[in-house]
């Protein structure tokens, strides 16, 4: 007998639809806590990462009732922290004597401001496509898998200080191809501006 | 006295020191020697707070990325499910 499951999915959605996210997450948190602590070193990072995983699933469920709430409640907590994990920023605040100053309070000025959120990812991977095979592995497993460098170095089969050498020399080539891909932008750009303001006295 | 920095080849080499820095801090935790070593690289001149800065800011970046393509493979993922169940066989009575 055949039986459309598109029917059984609707139905289970109106199921899970009754159940409000609050509930679920308040269910699995204890789950939800022990899949954080695998990516994150500081206990005081969980909750916001846990709040902030509820937050997330509570507003996507509102523009766009999701289908497995308890799943996307894993998959935002997993993410959220990896991002934590990998954000040097939150550890180097620990690190810093004096951050009355600058650093990490005053932002430099955003390099990617001109950029759409696709077009700084394109140029982001694109620098990191453009590092030498090992360099990229190491990088990448940290960057976007959220591997510890002792892992990366294990699952490599090199040493933690090699691992942390391709991650030096990973973020320098980054930023010289994003600055070099900059500048040449900005060439181009001055280049069009005079022709585009040529054009436009032309047609006064 | 601050030593003032101008020469490339000097940023270049303050880039070099500020990526080995972050990327001994993925390493692992930092001891009290390095932490007092990261404080007195830092004091040398401000070009060095601006260059570190900079890349801590970039390396955050592009560990954004990384959250973001994990949630694009998800969707991918559950979109591909989606396709794929949409008709499923049960046995009859």
């Amino acid at each position: 007998m055949l039986y459309n499951r598109q029917q059984g999915l609707e139905m289970q959605k109106e199921l899970l639809s009754k159940q409000s996210i609050l509930s679920v997450f308040s269910e699995c948190k204890a789950s939800l806590a022990s899949v954080a602590r695998r990516y994150i070193k500081k206990d005081y990072e969980l909750e916001d990462i846990l709040q902030e995983a509820f937050v997330k699933t509570f507003v996507a469920n509102k523009k766009n009732q999701i289908e497995f709430p308890k799943s996307y409640l894993f998959e935002t907590t997993k993410n959220l922290a990896i991002r934590e994990n990998t954000k040097i920023s939150t550890r180097l605040t620990e690190y810093i004597e004096d951050t009355s100053e600058s650093l990490l309070i005053c932002k430099e000025q955003d390099a990617f401001a001109c950029l759409s959120k696709q077009q700084e990812k394109e140029l982001l991977l694109a620098a990191l496509n453009t590092l030498s095979k090992r360099c990229q592995e190491v990088t990448k497993l940290r960057l976007l898998n959220g591997v510890r460098i002792k892992d990366v170095a294990q699952q490599l089969n090199i040493t933690v200080s090699t691992a942390e050498k391709h991650i030096a020399k990973g973020l320098e080539r980054c930023d010289e191809y994003i600055t070099k891909q900059q500048q040449t932008d900005e060439i181009c750009q001055n280049d069009i501006e005079p022709e585009m303001n040529h054009r436009k006295s032309n047609y006064r | 006295m601050t030593r003032v920095v101008n020469f490339p080849s000097d940023i270049e080499k303050i880039k070099r020191e500020a990526t080995e820095w972050i990327a001994r801090i993925e390493r692992a935790e930092l001891t009290s020697v390095e932490k007092t070593e990261l404080n007195a690289w830092l004091a040398t001149s401000p070009a060095y707070e601006k260059q570190l800065t900079r890349l801590v800011q970039l390396w955050d970046k592009m560990s954004e990325i990384g959250s973001s393509t994990s949630e694009q493979v998800q969707k991918n993922r559950s979109k591909r499910k989606r396709e794929l169940d949409i008709w499923v066989i049960l046995p009859t009575k």
